[in-house]
């Protein structure tokens, strides 16, 4: 499937034959809005309320849960609760907070993929692909930042709000771009 | 008859090489880039902050959202809102709203900074680099404006309506204005705006510039890989 905005055909009604006159509109400006559609909607729906309690929640609470049993797998006594990690009998915390929980990315790179024109099993493949290796990384930066708020908590803020930030873009650059080399192009696109 | 052009050039590089070395580069400049923005980013981003205001205090006052805007001790900005308070703590009463944007909050917004520089320094090069990495930081300076003017607008909102942010339950100030309320769409529109230029433009800008700004890149890491004409005689 391919999308376009404007892919219009028309005819006009003169007597003798005609050309139909296409008028098609870029695929990238066609890719450009339906992105943007997907993403603020996406996010849109992401912030109500309702979504916030039954989904967004869960899921970071989830995310600790995971990180805690990681490290308890490995030896290190850490509990979860709600959406904090902790050092049991230890000094170090964090707080998986919405804005830590790399929904956002990952929000982002599922609309890039869904308007990617190709066809629907690539794009699902894509989505889950995607949201995997974000959240992979995203488990280590709540893990290495729970590590830094107990070891050195003069690198923390930095490591939160630049060091990671930067890595998980990237991350999500290389995979979409991996993406869509193996299956962007199923459909010709 | 005449000598055909060579329609198949040789390809300068292998595009799996290029796209190899696009990755080392990427991520040893990325490396550089936090470094550099780890010691430099309160003047950096202070010089930004500070040339953004005058825009966006004509933006603003403009648009109604504020009367002036000054400058605040820590870096951040004091928006005088022209709103009237009517009631609230004493002392207060009578004198006008203001709202404080704390400079970390301002710096927040271009925390993803390093990672356009990083893209850029990436091959591969074409004419202009420079000229494009300045347009580009021009454009996290117009974003900056763009996302302080959507951070004003939501703290008015909460202030005017004296109701938790729709988004992230950001608590109203301790005193009520003299103000028409925003409406409930107003209202969620202003929180979304500031939750998507906060937590989600900053992830999108950097990429969309390096796209944008370096147009070659995308076709580098999108070549199919194939051997070069050269390669197959």
């Amino acid at each position: 499937m391919r999308l376009t905005l404007l892919g219009l055909m028309t005819t006009t009604a003169a007597p003798t034959p005609v050309r139909p006159v296409a008028r098609k509109a870029s695929p990238g400006l066609a890719f450009v809005l339906t992105f943007a559609a997907l993403a603020l909607g996406g996010v849109a729906l992401m912030i109500l309320p309702s979504v916030d309690q039954a989904v967004v929640r869960p899921f970071t609470g989830l995310l600790v849960d995971v990180c805690a049993v990681l490290l308890n797998a490995f030896g290190a006594n850490v509990s979860s609760n709600g959406g904090v990690l902790a050092f049991v009998g230890a000094p170090g915390a964090v707080l998986v907070a919405n804005g830590c929980n790399a929904v956002e990315v990952c929000l982002l790179l599922s609309a890039a993929i869904l308007a990617w024109p190709t066809t629907i099993r690539a794009r699902l493949i894509g989505v889950a692909l995607c949201v995997a290796a974000v959240q992979a990384i995203n488990l280590a930066r709540i893990i290495s930042l729970l590590f830094l708020s107990r070891y050195s908590p003069s690198l923390f803020d930095f490591f939160h709000h630049y060091v990671w930030d930067a890595v998980i873009v990237l991350d999500a650059v290389l995979v979409y771009f991996f993406w869509m080399r193996r299956y962007g192009a199923l459909a010709g696109g | 008859m005449t000598a055909e052009p060579d329609m198949n050039p040789p390809v300068a590089a292998a595009p799996g090489a290029s796209r190899r070395r696009f990755a080392l580069i990427a991520f040893l400049a990325l490396g550089a880039s936090l470094a550099l923005w780890a010691v430099a980013q309160d003047a950096a981003a202070s010089v930004m902050i500070a040339q953004a205001r005058p825009l966006v205090e004509a933006l603003a006052g403009a648009t109604g959202l504020a009367q002036s805007i000054d400058a605040a001790p820590d870096g951040g900005w004091l928006v005088w809102t022209g709103r009237m308070i009517v009631s609230g703590p004493p002392g207060m009463e009578g004198t006008t709203a203001k709202l404080a944007i704390s400079a970390e909050g301002l710096q927040h917004l271009l925390r993803t900074t390093p990672i356009f520089l990083a893209l850029m320094a990436a091959p591969p090069y074409g004419a202009d680099l420079i000229l494009r990495v300045a347009a580009g930081l021009a454009a996290f300076w117009l974003f900056l404006v763009i996302a302080s003017l959507a951070a004003i607008n939501c703290d008015i909102a909460i202030m005017v309506n004296h109701a938790p942010s729709p988004v992230d339950q950001k608590a109203p100030p301790n005193f009520q204005v003299s103000a028409r309320p925003y409406s409930e769409a107003a209202f969620f529109l202003a929180g979304l705006a500031r939750y998507a230029t906060f937590n989600v433009a900053p992830f999108i800008l950097p990429v969309a510039l390096w796209l944008a700004l370096k147009p070659d890149a995308l076709a580098l890491l999108m070549r199919r890989d194939q051997i070069s004409p050269s390669a197959s005689r």
